[in-house]
């Protein structure tokens, strides 16, 4: 049921990343929506949910990109991974906290994916790719976050059943 | 959620009050995700994930179309806010004058430099394609980017219903834009020169110094390979060789604007800036005609 709400939103974002967001870039950067709801949904949901997003979110953008395969499928999934301890921080909710997860977690992100793609024998100047490319969308993807995280918020609420384990 | 939960699970705090269960072995979790990624890997160098992607993206070419189109819309309204419509229809008329211009400028010199050649090596008249990147073209028009900031490749909605296949050269009115890498039904994917896995074979248009042009990482071009002792200047034009059979010959690739020269290296190496702007493209033309040669080999092999 999770996967058929996740698979379709994530599928969406996923579209609007590659057809929408690459007009609204700023210094050669756009967005990382998918990004966005992956961190957002793993510091509300936790790790197995949270890699689970990132898994059906990092199949959508290898559908829709030409890179070679698996590397934002891998980058997302360890990101997810990183974020996941955070879930239990009590500030959580702060916004300042938000910005600066997101934001982290999209530099991360970009990092690994530099590092996977120079793994896999793709030459180029990773220092600089990290300083020109992921730094500016990390930042705008971080002030994105407090537009987009309560919209996810407001998934969470209304998708999540309260059990009492006591 | 089970009932029988060990006082030894970790708890984690829910916005609600409440407590809730926490994964167990996170590093099993990663562990079986990453495995499954890397299963997937498999599967798509082996080939068995191309019908699935070429099923969804069928599915999702029109969807992609529609807000590639909502999006050029908002943003023509957003520039005729700020534009008289007088001074925009001048300004295109100047750049589609100053492309006019540039491109016969560069077949200019093209006929200069060859009949230079020509005339020093007492060859007789040898017809020269002059306007062969003007042959058989389809429009085809940019539905959408890479997802991925670190990648440069673009949707075209144009397919293997439409004749595209992979290897097909593709330009615009300023130059080369890169090639098709990816084929599917009615769209396909578009490999640019400045992605770190483009590598195109050059030549600087004075000198005819040959050289690759390489992509890379963050959207520069660099033109490698070229000795040391050449002499390269700022300014010079970058034009394809045709060395490789990958491309055609004569087609504007940019403008050296920097030349890195390390005495320690056998080559040097110049920064190239694009004549495309490949952050404004909206529409291609697709080299249809041009048979790269790995293709125009296997055609013949098969029987």
């Amino acid at each position: 049921m999770r996967l058929l709400l996740c698979a379709p939103l994530l599928g969406l974002l996923a579209l609007l990343q590659s057809s929408l967001l690459p007009h609204f870039s700023i210094i050669g950067a756009h967005p990382d929506l998918v990004l966005l709801a992956v961190v957002s949904w793993t510091l509300l949901r936790g790790l197995t949910e949270g890699l689970t997003w990132a898994f059906v979110g990092g199949l959508w953008l290898e559908a829709l990109s030409g890179a070679p395969f698996g590397l934002s499928l891998l980058a997302l999934v360890i990101v997810a991974f990183l974020v996941s301890p955070l879930e239990t921080t009590l500030f959580r909710q702060h916004i300042v906290f938000l910005i600066a997860t997101v934001t982290a977690a999209s530099f991360v992100n970009g990092a690994v994916y530099l590092l996977l793609l120079r793994l896999s024998g793709n030459p180029g100047a990773a220092l600089a790719a990290l300083w020109r490319i992921v730094t500016p969308a990390a930042l705008y993807t971080g002030l994105l976050t407090p537009i987009v995280y309560p919209g996810f918020r407001w998934l969470h609420r209304i998708t999540w059943r309260e059990q009492l384990e006591w | 959620m089970t009932r029988n939960r060990t006082l030894h699970q970790p708890l984690a705090w829910t916005e609600k009050g409440a407590y809730i269960r926490r994964a167990r072995h996170p590093w099993r979790w990663l562990a079986a995700f990453v495995s499954l990624c890397l299963f997937l890997i498999g599967l798509q160098s082996l080939g068995y994930l191309a019908p699935a992607r070429d099923l969804l993206l069928e599915a999702l070419t029109p969807a992609q179309a529609g807000l590639a189109h909502l999006a050029t819309q908002a943003r023509n309204v957003t520039q005729t806010l700020h534009d008289l419509q007088t001074l925009r229809q001048r300004n295109a008329e100047l750049e589609a004058e100053v492309n006019r211009l540039l491109v016969e400028n560069v077949q200019l010199k093209e006929i200069e430099a060859e009949n230079a050649n020509l005339r020093r090596l007492l060859a007789f008249a040898e017809q020269h394609p002059f306007f062969q990147y003007r042959g058989a073209q389809v429009v085809a028009r940019v539905i959408g980017r890479d997802p991925n900031n670190l990648a440069n490749f673009v949707a075209i909605d144009l397919g293997r219903e439409q004749g595209m296949r992979e290897g097909m050269p593709v330009i615009t009115e300023r130059g080369l834009v890169g090639r098709i890498s990816r084929v599917s039904r009615n769209s396909s994917q578009v490999l640019l020169i400045i992605d770190p896995a483009s590598a195109v074979n050059g030549m600087i248009q004075s000198s005819r110094l040959t050289g690759v042009v390489q992509g890379q990482v963050g959207g520069g071009l660099v033109i490698d390979y070229i000795p040391q002792d050449a002499k390269v200047l700022p300014g010079e034009i970058v034009i394809t060789s045709g060395l490789g059979g990958q491309f055609p010959r004569d087609l504007v690739i940019g403008q050296v604007i920097a030349v890195r020269q390390r005495d320690y290296e056998m080559f040097q190496q110049a920064i190239v800036r694009p004549s495309v702007d490949f952050g404004q493209i909206e529409q291609v033309l697709v080299i249809t005609d041009f048979v790269p040669v790995a293709e125009d080999e296997e055609a013949t092999e098969s029987p």
